[in-house]
């Protein structure tokens, strides 16, 4: 079989994907599932769960060898552009990409059998990162591991109320002084595997802005199984940090897309003085500046997704720089979705509100526009 | 003899003194909550009326002949501004800037009698009843009828966005007595007793998850006749001296300063990626801006209140102080939650409601900083939105 044939039977698949994805959300997934499933623990709908590991989805971001869709990011953005667009709740980003991913790359035995348990659908899995909650994401790691266990805290979790198990960084002592210089200075990372359920990890569980759930956590001496390298975290966190900003922009782009479509009905069907008050041309240039963010939104992603294939820093800067846009658009998006709603849009009933909490949570969950504005120029 | 003739010659400095003195004796509680954006519940309010009042300061800017103190319009502003800043909460303006001095122009002598002097008292809590549902930047478009049945008006229609009607005593009205070829013609200017028979309220829930604001019905609510004020179908009229009131406040300079200095502490003592924030390039350049227009917006107010001094109508300034002032608001607060970093997306409003709640992640200010900045979404939609007030700029500053 030669490489084209390879490729356009992946087309296939994609498209089919993408069709079922689309078809789910439209059938399936309304803002009347999103509400009900805000309301009632855990905070996302397990029956849509379940449908996504029966429907093969939470395969998005696997290689093609461990079941999954991914020869590149495509498919993770089919499935993000779903959770934009529908509000969905479920761990798609944190279980299924994020560290789906991890586990991927990471690739040894300890990874592999949680690969299949994650993508089954039977355990949800989340990267506890971040140790201080007021750093943008990338902040220094003081989490360390002694003689198989681990010490130390981690804040933010995103599904981290739920999580069945953890990938944690932390800095082994033994590796932190000898690799600090080729990790820009940093001591070198690994990752570890933790059970929450053990008694030496405390949880600590919240609520995110848009309703999803979240924890902090404290090891105390909590048993770690090492995944993949030893002091080799770092990178590959990195790249699997790059899919899942890849997603995350999908996820701004559907949450755009929706957010726009409803702005740009009321415009046409909310009538002040006599007529429509999309009439008004004072809101019609600034729809139009919304569309454009949308389209140029798509290109980006679109442009990001076609670097997968490209040298390190060529793909790092295509994906850093449509994170630094689709933050920008979906700023601005759901400021003036709001504004030109009026009173309606300000509140809880409305969709609209709803759309502008979970971008607040989408610019800043990996990082702020600053640092990724950072990260762009740099890697050119 | 003019009115502005009478008012002593006052030293601004020396007022701007005696205010900040004053200020220092707010109940620190209150002042905690206010700092902290924490929610302020009815009894919060009335206290701090309850303590203007012993300072004989909570109609200041009435006439003396009301109960007031004659203030300039320097004065009051820098009574808003001084009070603001140092934590005060909004001064629910229903009652002493709204109804009041609507009631003491236009209102009937036994009207100025039996409700003045318990908005002074703050023994009636008001709310403001003029948007509906069809009818909010174009006000005039409003449908709820006022039909007079003998000594009494039938009420019936409904009013939206009504800022804590839940706890008010009575509501002033804008209602539709007759049709008219222009719509604000047959505009009439009603006081409503909450307790009447036919009113209901349903709370209208906003995405901080709060409850400030409601709709509410009026079915057949019967409405004595005395309970007009001025002539019937003048209510526009009225209704346009209240919003101009509205306006002048509406910078709201002293609570930017407020958040701006919280801003300033928050970026000294957050650090992000083991700096202090305020020493980040980006953030700093932020900080700077902000500041810079803080100061533009002051000095426009400044200008204004020379103006009004001089004595000169309000005109387009007071739009552009409306633009300007809610703008700064919300850039703030937005800076604000993102100087939190990531707690900057942790957010349950359970924790606006008590003293001491700690929040499960971040700083302490943490849950009110994201409510004001939810809730600021707000401050450039209502009071005239933010487009309206360009086509007023547009139309009376312009002429186009
Ligand atoms: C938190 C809050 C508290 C409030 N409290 C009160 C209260 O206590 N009492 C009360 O009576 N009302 C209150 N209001 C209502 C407020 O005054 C109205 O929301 C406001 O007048 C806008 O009306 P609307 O919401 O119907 O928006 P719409 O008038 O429907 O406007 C929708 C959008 O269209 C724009 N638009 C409309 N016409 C034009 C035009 N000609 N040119 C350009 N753009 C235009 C608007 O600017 C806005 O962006 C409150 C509102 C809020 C949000």
């Amino acid at each position: 079989m030669t490489d084209t044939t390879l490729a356009s039977l992946d087309a296939d698949t994609l498209r089919l994907f993408t069709d079922s994805v689309q078809r789910y959300g439209q059938d399936k997934y309304g803002f009347d599932t999103y509400r009900s499933s805000l309301r009632a623990k855990p905070y996302f709908s397990a029956q849509a769960w379940r449908d996504y590991a029966d429907m093969g989805w939470l395969g998005a971001a696997l290689p093609l060898d461990e079941g999954g869709f991914a020869s590149d990011g495509r498919a993770i953005v089919a499935l993000m552009r779903y959770a934009g667009e529908h509000l969905a709740l479920e761990p798609l980003l944190a279980s299924a990409v994020l560290a789906g991913r991890l586990l991927a790359l990471c690739g040894d035995g300890a990874a592999l059998s949680r690969l299949s348990e994650m993508a089954g659908g039977r355990k949800l899995f989340a990267l506890a990162h971040v140790e201080s909650a007021g750093d943008a994401f990338d902040g220094p790691v003081r989490s360390s591991y002694r003689e198989g266990r681990l010490y130390g805290d981690k804040q933010v979790v995103l599904h981290g109320d739920v999580a069945d198990d953890l990938i944690v960084s932390a800095c082994e002592s033994r590796v932190t002084g000898s690799l600090s210089s080729t990790d820009g200075g940093q001591p070198a990372l690994s990752l570890y595997v933790v059970d929450t359920t053990h008694p030496a990890v405390r949880r600590t569980v919240y609520r995110l802005l848009d309703g999803r759930g979240a924890a902090s956590f404290n090891f105390d001496g909590a048993p770690a199984t090492l995944l993949g390298p030893l002091g080799k975290g770092r990178p590959l966190l990195a790249q699997a940090l790059l899919d899942a900003r890849l997603g995350l922009c999908a996820e701004s782009h559907g949450a755009i897309r929706a957010l726009n479509r409803l702005t740009l009905a009321y415009l046409k069907e909310r009538r002040q003085f006599g007529r429509p008050i999309g009439m008004n041309q004072a809101l019609q240039h600034r729809m139009v500046e919304l569309y454009m963010l949308e389209q140029e939104a798509a290109a980006v992603i679109g442009a990001a997704e076609r670097a997968a294939d490209l040298a390190g820093p060529q793909r790092e800067r295509a994906v850093m720089g449509a994170v630094a846009h689709t933050i920008t658009a979906g700023r601005l998006v759901s400021h003036e979705a709001v504004q030109m709603h009026g009173g309606i849009g300000t509140t809880d009933e409305l969709a609209v509100g709803h759309y502008f909490k979970r971008i607040m949570v989408i610019n800043r969950l990996l990082g702020d526009r600053d640092a990724h504005l950072e990260a762009f120029a740099k890697a050119e | 003899m003019t009115d502005s003739s009478v008012r002593r010659a006052v030293d601004p400095q020396a007022f701007r003194e005696e205010v900040r003195d004053f200020a220092l004796t707010l109940p620190g509680d209150l002042r905690h909550k206010v700092m902290n954006n924490l929610k302020l519940e009815k009894a919060d309010y009335v206290s701090y009326l309850k303590v203007l009042e012993a300072r004989g300061w909570i109609v200041g800017h009435w006439p003396a002949a009301y109960g007031g103190c004659d203030w300039t319009p320097l004065q009051r502003f820098i009574f808003e501004e001084e009070t603001s800043e140092a934590g005060a909460p909004w001064l629910i303006p229903f009652g002493v800037n709204y109804v009041g001095p609507i009631l003491y122009t236009f209102g009937s002598q036994s009207q100025k009698d039996r409700f003045l002097p318990r908005i002074r008292s703050s023994e009636d809590w008001w709310a403001q009843g003029y948007s509906e549902p069809g009818a909010g930047s174009d006000l005039a478009g409003l449908r709820t009828r006022a039909v007079r049945d003998g000594d009494h008006y039938v009420v019936t229609g409904q009013k939206i966005w009504t800022t804590y009607v839940q706890w008010a005593d009575w509501i002033f009205c804008l209602v539709r007595t007759r049709q008219e070829d222009r719509p604000q013609k047959g505009i009439s200017f009603l006081l409503i007793d909450m307790k009447s028979p036919g009113i209901t309220i349903r709370p209208i829930i906003t995405m901080d998850m709060c409850h400030d604001v409601n709709e509410v019905f009026f079915d057949e609510v019967r409405v004595p006749v005395e309970n007009l004020v001025g002539e019937e179908g003048g209510g526009w009229t009225y209704a346009k001296v209240l919003l101009s009131n509205e306006r002048v406040l509406v910078a709201e300079v002293g609570r930017s300063t407020r958040q701006l200095r919280r801003l300033d502490k928050l970026a000294a003592e957050t650090s992000r990626n083991g700096k202090p924030l305020r020493d980040y390039g980006p953030f700093a350049r932020r900080l700077a801006e902000l500041k810079l227009r803080h100061f533009v917006l002051q000095s426009t107010c400044y200008q204004a209140v020379a103006e009004a001094m001089a004595g000169n109508e309000p005109g387009a300034e007071a739009s552009l102080m409306k633009i300007r002032g809610s703008e700064l608001q919300q850039d703030i607060a937005e800076a604000m939650v993102d100087a939190l970093g990531l707690a900057g997306i942790v957010y349950d409003a359970a924790d606006l409601a008590e003293m001491g709640h700690t929040p499960a992640e971040g700083p302490f200010e943490a849950p009110g900083i994201l409510k004001d900045h939810l809730h600021g979404r707000a401050a450039t939609i209502y009071g005239g939105s933010n487009e309206i007030q360009r086509n007023i700029i547009a139309k009376l500053a312009l002429g186009l």
